[in-house]
């Protein structure tokens, strides 16, 4: 033996054995339980809640021997039972991360090239100031764009906006779950609609992944319909843990969806299998969505769909035989085809022929105090207050996409949240006209809307780019001005609404002191907002000045939400239709017996809708004048050529959307997704299990490593999102994984404005 | 499904490594070593100085080996600091810690040996003289002990098997788990303190190596050689006769990756059968050539080294 | 106080895979980067498109009642409380890794900070003492885990282990492990 007889010779002969003997493992990294933290804050727990994703469950968190903050659920609050998931756990391990942007910063170098300059927050303030003041000047005060993810910080970055004069403030929607909004819309007269997961007795899923796209207390719905015998069917062109769970998972075409939902609709209509005293009661439209469904027929959807005939009407039977407790998931993230208003809207059809609106095991509309107290004409359940400020400025020209506009393709789309992926798009081609500022706020466009290059170039053309977050995102890494904002576990907010069949608010409430630089939302918004002249739109000067307006004056409400993390006003799950429901709603507020009608059921409200028809619109009369879509109709969609992969996408329970791939604990989880490829494919290909392969749409192109899986149709490919980040700033995400809206394509889907998600690709090995 | 549960290098770590392995050859060595030594000397003439060459070769290797031995052990540990707890607290029902029992006793006992037969020597050289001299009157009370060597050679097999049953004790893992590992452990051991014994007395002691003892020892290895062969083929044979699981285990040791080729080159054709072989077709007669037996030597040694290192890494891997 | 026996059940078909535990964990007992105490591991899918299934595995220390891991420790240091816990006393312990290649259920490592074995212990100290369940258990959004007083009759763990069929891991190494497992209903688990 020579002197090389080392232990890592061993090792590395070792892996040549059947068994896999890992290296050594790398030196641990530390960085979560660092010797000598100091944190200063709460050693007794406080009551808050989460902002791993936007879910917002509630928490307790304290700091344990000033060193580290353990998390857990608020046990209080029954939808979630006390529990939290791994990103709500590890919020910790955000908040100590070195990684975090630490201090206000101004770039010094080339856009992009990561140069900067650490500034105060009076000069930051006074740098954006200045630049938004030269781009209102110039271009108008339309030029300025204002996005963020949605959240309580929405209502300051909006104020700031209008206040400012521009009527350009977007959410990510359009990018999420948006095509939903507006189809309950369309035929609800409101979006504000809840599935009561917890009491299903048969729901069907379209790529609803509850067991991995995570909200604890729907997770937790699911798996208790589960226990108690109810019935999951998963339609998925991978096979996702939900599929895993559910009993049968259809692994349908990519983009057939809408055909599926139409047939089963034909079948509880040819059969009379629907609701008949539901639809003719509370619905309008139904004879001409049965006009409109006749050649639906489960043999032409088979052909689409490549579900059997047979399973399609044995899936619409079974909904029928458990309605109203059945329910088809409307689901969440949803931009599977542009023609996804039409699938939503044939869903949300569906739940309507099932009848299962209003009762428990369905859908409902959430109880917020606004609906409570409108359904009784008094307020009798505390609503959420504002703020006297000045009148905000009416603005010169109409949104930049149209949202709200009349006349315009996205008119039904919600001003409020709009069709942000039109941001760079109207920045590159100046129309309807030019957009030269952009206010990001906790939230990464560069890595969350399609068509990556595109919205990097977009960024390029910008006279201004400021983006506030708490990691060097994506998005951040090409700003002009980054503000440092303080995590969720360092800041008071005010309250938020967190209503379902229940009213309630949540609080976020400081744990632990700033470990930064870094100030919360609301304050740096009022700051601004004084550097820029507007400071009387921000009239509040702490957060119990925000929190006591909020609660109309009503200390002991504001006390009762501190000490308990939420405030719940006693009330047990409201479902109009069910006569137990209804009576404990009666017996609660008084005010409410005189609308019980004879059956000991309150359908005021059904009739009583903001449609056109005040009724369910089965046709929607709004989208039948405005698109010719008042039903939905198949129109068959080319997402793939035939030389093409489909290529989808899914959410994983280890990260959110684009923003926590960096963060230490969830990076060790879960670093880097693999591209899933069927086995039959890679061997035609001729993939091996780990090949790194470049895979390529018309958009695009980029890198990862492969996983040979027949968990995903031969057909398509499939990858977790959200990975593969542009951000070097991120030393952790960076490049690590694949990377999804490189290759997806710029799309704005008729009548919702939503994104597209699936795509073509090519793969071949590099 | 991707990997989303974190690092799991942990799960497939070789926990005791080359350190531990070369502690079990050197402890094994230095027991071989005390037990040919005491054999030699066991031979009617070789009672009483001058000292065999093979007998002087084993006073010589026993201590520094089981030293070696011990402090790579302690290195290993992953509290090395700590490792006084193991004097403190004693579990009769751990094998480790009957070991520390042994090595406390056999330790000493191995020095003890080793200062007797160079005590002529150390007593008159002048750079041992001074500090050896005053332990001679105890060292010659030692020797007197009846049966004192009967009891090191005693200690010696307790070495050797124990560290056998240090690792037949892990229920877990079919190919350490087996009641002829102690045995193996204890041939291999001879095997290679013969080996050493040879290799040494015949390179530093030449002159005074008796060749009707290096007869005696030849002659003894070619039967513990094949003995340890058949005990080999007993250990396998034990695994499949077991069945289920047990036999995948087997099949694996045996021809998977680097570890069968470690087995079959190393262990079996390296350390047992050229040997063998060399013994059968070069030793045979009474004319020894030199390199020949040195060669003989060092691949007995090095056979049991690989032997080591063979059972603990392929125990662990394919567990 | 009567001595206690503490047991669970995972439950592998409401187990999700979240790793909410595994984090939990981790935050609980401050489980350094790099290693666990606790991972879920989802083997899988098998079978034959479309007819697939997945596996589900709590990876942690299983409790035996005669744990491999105890005999072996030549100092003490692995130990069962009186409460059926197997724990580790960080300071007998001289990192001979003798326990951890013992443990046929790999629950057992080296703690890079404190050089000692460290494994799964129910949250004995920082919780269970206390009255509360394992971090785990209280974490798990999907109630897969049940805990309690094997030798109580009225505990949530053994009113779950009258109702479920349970499998104990590698039960023919007579190990008497406290933790167990349901299987997954479509069966053909490996």
């Amino acid at each position: 033996m020579n002197k090389k007889f080392t232990r890592r010779t061993f090792l590395k002969w070792s892996g040549a054995a059947a068994a896999t003997i890992a290296a050594v493992p790398a030196l641990p990294k530390m960085i979560s339980w660092a010797e000598g933290a100091s944190l200063e804050g709460s050693a007794d727990f406080v009551r808050s809640y989460c902002e791993m994703c936007t879910s917002r469950c509630p928490i307790q968190a304290k700091v344990v021997d000033g060193k580290t903050v353990l998390i857990n659920g608020n046990p209080d609050w029954a939808a979630t039972g006390g529990t939290v998931c791994a990103r709500g756990g590890s919020g910790f391990s955000q908040l100590y991360d070195p990684q975090r942007i630490q201090k206000p910063m101004i770039r010094a170098g080339e856009r992009g090239e990561g140069k900067w300059r650490e500034v105060s927050w009076d000069e930051a303030y006074a740098f954006i100031a200045e630049k938004m003041g030269a781009i209102k000047t110039k271009y108008g005060p339309e030029a300025m764009a204002f996005a963020n993810r949605g959240g309580t910080h929405m209502a300051y970055m909006v104020t700031l906006a209008r206040a400012f004069g521009t009527p350009n403030t977007f959410t990510h929607e359009a990018t999420c779950p948006q095509a939903r909004t507006v189809a309950l819309n369309a035929t609800f007269g409101t979006p504000a609609l809840g599935i009561d997961y917890g009491n299903v007795k048969y729901l069907l899923s379209l790529g609803r992944n509850h067991f991995e796209g995570i909200h604890v207390a729907q997770a937790r719905g699911v798996m208790n319909a589960l226990s108690k015998g109810g019935k999951l069917v998963s339609v998925d062109p991978r096979y996702s843990i939900t599929s895993m769970k559910a009993h049968e998972w259809y692994p349908i075409k990519p983009g057939t969806d809408l055909a599926l939902m139409l047939a089963i609709n034909h079948v509880l209509i040819r059969d009379r299998l629907y609701d008949e005293d539901f639809v003719a009661r509370y619905t309008d439209g139904f004879e001409v969505l049965k006009g409109s469904i006749t050649e639906y027929t489960p043999a032409w959807a088979e052909k689409q769909t490549g579900i059997k005939s047979t399973d399609i009407e044995r899936i619409a039977k079974e909904l029928a035989g458990a309605k109203p407790r059945a329910v088809v998931d409307w689901g969440w993230r949803t931009q599977t085809t542009p023609e996804e208003f039409e699938l939503r809207r044939a869903i949300v059809i569906t739940n309507m022929l099932l009848g299962n609106l209003e009762v428990p095991g369905g859908t409902f509309f959430v109880k917020s105090p606004a609906f409570i107290n409108g359904l009784v004409g008094k307020e009798v359940v505390q609503d959420m207050k504002g703020w006297k400020t000045p009148p905000f400025p009416a603005p010169g020209k109409p949104r930049l996409d149209g949202a709200g506009v009349k006349g315009q393709p996205n008119f039904m789309v919600p001003p409020a949240d709009g069709v942000v992926q039109t941001i760079p798009e109207a920045i590159l081609t100046e129309q309807p006209y030019p957009v030269k500022g952009w206010f990001v706020l906790r939230y990464n466009p560069v890595a969350t809307i399609p068509h990556t290059q595109r919205v990097m170039d977009a960024i390029k053309k910008l006279d201004l780019l400021v983006v506030c977050d708490i990691y060097m995102t994506d998005t951040a890494w090409m700003a002009d001005v980054v503000l440092p904002e303080s995590t969720y576990l360092e800041r008071d907010e005010g309250f938020n609404a967190s209503h379902g069949a229940v009213p309630g608010f949540t609080l976020r409430q400081q744990v632990v002191k700033p470990v930064y630089d870094t100030k919360p939302h609301w304050e740096i918004f009022k700051s601004l907002a004084e550097k820029m002249g507007l400071g009387s739109y921000f009239p509040y000067h702490s957060i119990d000045e925000i929190r006591l307006a909020q609660m109309g004056g009503r200390a002991d409400l504001v006390k009762e939400t501190k000490d308990k993390g939420f405030l719940s006003f006693g009330f047990k799950p409201v479902f109009l239709r069910d006569k137990n429901s209804v009576a404990a709603f009666a017996a609660k507020v008084p005010e409410a017996a005189s609308l019980v009608n004879e059956q000991g059921i309150i359908d005021k409200p059904l009739l009583n809708l903001k449609t056109a028809s005040k009724k369910i619109e089965l046709l929607s009369s709004q989208a039948q004048a405005l698109f010719g879509r008042g039903v939905p109709v198949y129109r068959p969609v080319k997402l793939a050529e035939e030389n093409q992969l489909f290529f989808v996408q899914g959410k994983t329970a280890l990260h959110t959307n684009g923003h926590t791939h960096n963060v230490p604990w969830l990076f060790d989880l879960f670093p880097a997704a693999r591209l899933w490829i069927h086995p039959e494919t890679a061997a035609k290909i001729g993939l091996k299990d780990g090949d790194k392969v470049e895979y390529e749409s018309s958009t695009g192109k980029y890198q990862a490593k492969v996983l040979i899986t027949a968990g995903v149709r031969p057909d398509t490919t499939f990858a977790y999102f959200g990975f593969g980040r542009t951000s070097p700033g991120l030393k952790r995400a960076y490049q690590q994984g694949a990377n999804s809206n490189m290759v997806l394509p710029m799309a704005v889907a008729p009548v919702c404005g939503t994104t597209l998600q699936t795509t073509g690709i090519t793969i071949r090995k590099v | 499904m991707d990997t989303v549960w974190g690092n799991a290098a942990q799960y497939s770590e070789v926990y005791w490594g080359w350190p531990i392995a070369v502690y079990l050859f050197l402890a094994g060595l230095s027991a071989g070593a005390l037990m040919t030594a005491l054999l030699v000397k066991w031979i009617e003439g070789n009672e009483t100085q001058p000292w065999d060459g093979l007998i002087k070769a084993g006073a010589l290797l026993s201590p520094p080996t089981i030293m070696l031995g011990l402090a790579l052990l302690i290195v290993d540990l992953s509290r090395p600091t700590a490792f006084y707890q193991l004097m403190i607290h004693y579990q009769l029902t751990s094998v480790m810690s009957i070991g520390v029992v042994l090595l406390i006793v056999y330790t000493p006992l191995s020095l003890l040996f080793s200062a007797g037969i160079f005590k002529k020597i150390l007593s008159s050289h002048d750079f041992s003289a001074a500090w050896f001299k005053p332990l001679v009157p105890f060292l010659n009370r030692f020797e007197k002990i009846r049966s004192i060597e009967g009891i090191m050679f005693a200690f010696a097999i307790g070495i050797a098997i124990y560290t056998g049953f240090l690792l037949s004790a892990l229920v877990a893992k079919p190919l350490l788990n087996v009641a002829v590992l102690p045995l193996l452990f204890l041939v291999s051991s001879l095997s290679a303190g013969i080996a050493a014994n040879i290799l040494l007395g015949l390179t530093v002691f030449r002159s005074t190596v008796a060749k009707d003892n290096l007869k005696f020892l030849l002659a003894l290895d070619l039967r513990v050689i094949p003995f340890e062969m058949f005990i080999l083929f007993l250990l396998f044979a034990g695994l499949y006769f077991h069945g289920g699981s047990y036999v995948a285990v087997a099949d694996a040791a045996l021809t998977a990756g680097i570890w069968a080729k470690v087995f079959w080159i190393g262990v079996v054709g390296m350390g047992l059968l050229l040997p063998v072989a060399i013994a059968v077709t070069s030793l045979h007669g009474h004319v020894y050539k030199l390199q020949t037996v040195l060669l003989n030597s060092a691949l007995a040694l090095a056979g049991v080294l690989l032997l080591r290192l063979y059972i603990l890494y392929a125990g662990q891997i394919f567990g | 106080m009567t001595e206690k026996r503490y047991g669970m059940v995972y439950d592998s078909n409401k187990c999700i895979g979240c790793q909410s535990c595994n984090v939990a964990c981790r935050a609980e007992n401050k489980v350094p980067d790099g290693v666990s105490r606790l991972q879920v591991w989802i083997e899988g899918p098998r079978g034959k498109f479309p007819n697939l299934t997945m596996d589900f595995h709590r990876q942690s220390c299983v409790m035996c009642e005669k744990a491999p891991c105890v005999p072996v420790c030549p100092t003490g240091a692995s130990y069962i409380n009186k409460d059926g816990v197997a724990m580790v006393d960080i300071k007998k312990c001289v990192g001979c890794k003798y326990c951890i290649v013992a443990c046929p259920y790999q629950a057992r490592f080296v703690n890079p900070q404190t050089g000692a074995a460290d494994k799964c212990t129910f949250c004995y100290e920082s919780r269970v003492v206390q009255g509360m369940k394992p971090a785990c258990v209280s974490a798990c959004p999907t109630n897969a885990l049940t805990f309690g007083d094997l030798n109580d009759s009225k505990s949530e763990v053994r009113v779950v282990l009258g109702k479920q069929y349970t499998v104990k891991p590698k039960e023919h190494l007579g190990t008497k492990p406290k933790l167990r497992t349901i299987p997954n209903w479509r069966g053909g688990e490996v």
